[in-house]
């Protein structure tokens, strides 16, 4: 069939209402095998509904791809509304299933508790990195104590067997502590305003005092 | 931006330590919201027209000026009796959120300041069913020598609450500090470094720890034998000051033992790298790398 018959039938369907209608329409221009899918459509309504529309829009598909149309001739609307008559079952079981597959897919992997674990992992290193610096440190503070090569080959040797500073001891003086207690020397503030507090009590002495 | 530099500045003041231990200014000024400053604002008023009409009743000794008089008289002496319960509530209030300052003495004191102010409220009664201005005269009479006693008391013992906790906690803190910064000396001593710098800073540093000592002390003596009055208090306000100055100056010593020190130790490094660094570096490196992980 040409295009233009196509063309022709739906303009004659504008105005029609239902698929047995189209169905026939179609059969008395000679389309036995779409008015037969028309009325197979109007049983399928019975279940969900495809309206007037969903005919024609297979209608104007089929211009579109002739030939398609000429090996396949029925299986392609088939498929498109097969695809759209269970869309209903498609909303209500299938996205909310594999929404379901997806979230625990995303628990299962977690991308965030790996990222977590990295972040873990990078503070490991950096914890490592700080306490071989200070080992490094306390080390050379202790090299720099101790008596020359002798001592150093010693210690890489065999330990610090006969040292007589341990590492923390050596460490340098802690001025970061002391500027920390210099900020605390005041006495406390409660003792100023008691004071001042009773100071000003003197007034009501004087007035006691002169009554 | 401007509105966010205001709120920061804001912020800043409100966090910058005073270093003003003794404020000049009384507390009913610096404390504007409390009860306490509300009853004092309120004294005030009253004393000035106490003042007026003691001055009216005295000139003109007439019977409609002398109830005038003695209305006021009521007033002055009730509001003064309200500004010292007042204070009582405020250092109650100080005292039960300060229990490590003032340990068991906080009960004894807090127990004080309760039975006063029932004594205060009886003193009120008294004023109010006063008809003449002799009555009202003994009142203010009981009440001046019942204060007297009071109020030194607690004085004495809130003083040297904050003594006693000074002494433990600050000088105390100080003396640790300087036995430290001596042990770190004798370290750099025994490594034959010339320490004497150090140890002389430290030697001043102890002498103001105990010229501190030695002012508390004699602070303490006289709280416990003079009676606090407001001159008293002035005194002893001024000698903590000096003993808190005292304490500042050693630890600007120990700051300066600490980085003459730290100097000392930076030398010695210094002066062992060019042998040992080539080795030591990466040698140090793997040697503390393993430790470390070895203690994780």
């Amino acid at each position: 069939m040409k295009p233009k018959n196509f063309k022709k039938i739906i303009k004659d369907l504008e105005d029609e209402r239902g698929n047995s209608r189209v169905a026939e329409i179609l059969e008395s221009d000679g389309e036995k095998e779409l008015a037969g899918f028309a009325r197979f459509a109007s049983d399928v309504k019975k279940h969900i509904e495809p309206d007037r529309s969903l005919m024609l829009k297979i209608l104007n598909d089929i211009p579109e791809q002739p030939e398609t149309m000429d090996n396949q001739t029925s299986s392609v609307p088939i498929t498109k509304v097969g695809i759209q008559l269970h869309m209903g079952r498609i909303l209500k079981f299938v996205i909310p299933a594999a929404l379901a597959i997806l979230i625990a897919i995303f628990i299962w992997q977690n991308p965030f508790h790996q990222e977590k674990s990295q972040v873990s992992e990078l503070k490991d290193i950096t914890k490592e990195e700080k306490a071989a610096d200070q080992a490094n440190d306390s080390l050379r503070t202790y090299l720099s104590g101790g008596s020359k090569n002798a001592q150093i080959s010693q210690t890489f040797g065999s330990g610090a067997k006969n040292s007589n500073v341990s590492s923390s001891e050596a460490a340098p003086f802690d001025t970061a502590a002391i500027t920390s207690e210099a900020n605390s020397l005041n006495f406390d503030p409660g003792l100023a305003d008691f004071i001042t507090q009773e100071k000003s009590m003197s007034a009501i002495d004087a007035v006691l005092t002169n009554f | 931006m401007n509105k966010i530099l205001i709120t920061i500045a804001l912020i800043t003041l409100l966090l910058v330590p005073t270093n003003a231990v003794f404020a000049d200014n009384v507390s009913g000024t610096k404390d504007q919201g409390s009860d306490f400053s509300k009853a004092y604002k309120k004294f005030q008023d009253e004393q000035e027209g106490f003042r007026e009409a003691k001055d009216k009743y005295e000139n003109e000794k007439q019977e409609a000026v002398k109830n005038q008089y003695i209305e006021h008289s009521q007033k002055v002496l009730e509001s003064s009796i309200n500004v010292l319960i007042k204070r009582n509530e405020q250092l109650r209030k100080q005292i039960e959120g300060k229990q490590n300052l003032y340990g068991d003495l906080g009960k004894d004191i807090i127990g004080m300041l309760d039975s006063d102010n029932q004594k205060l409220d009886e003193y009120t009664t008294e004023i109010n069913s006063a008809s003449t201005t002799q009555m009202l005269s003994q009142a203010a009479a009981e009440i001046k020598t019942y204060r007297t006693q009071q109020q030194s008391y607690l004085r004495k013992i809130v003083l040297l609450a904050h003594i006693n906790q000074y002494e433990n906690t600050v000088i105390q803190t100080a003396q640790n500090r300087s036995d430290k910064l001596s042990q770190k000396i004798t370290i750099l001593k025994n490594q034959n470094k010339d320490v004497s710098g150090l140890e002389d800073l430290l030697s001043q540093a102890n002498d103001k720890i105990n010229q501190a000592r030695q002012k508390l002390s004699e602070i303490r003596d006289d709280i416990k034998t003079e009676t606090i009055d407001s001159i008293k208090l002035s005194d002893i306000e001024r000698n903590l000051s000096d003993a808190q100055k005292v304490i500042k100056d050693a630890y600007q010593l120990f700051k300066q033992i600490a980085i003459n020190g730290n100097e000392l130790f930076s030398k010695n490094v210094e002066s062992i790298n060019p042998i040992i660094l080539p080795i030591s570096t990466s040698t140090a490196s793997s040697t503390a790398t393993s430790t470390a992980t070895s203690t994780q």
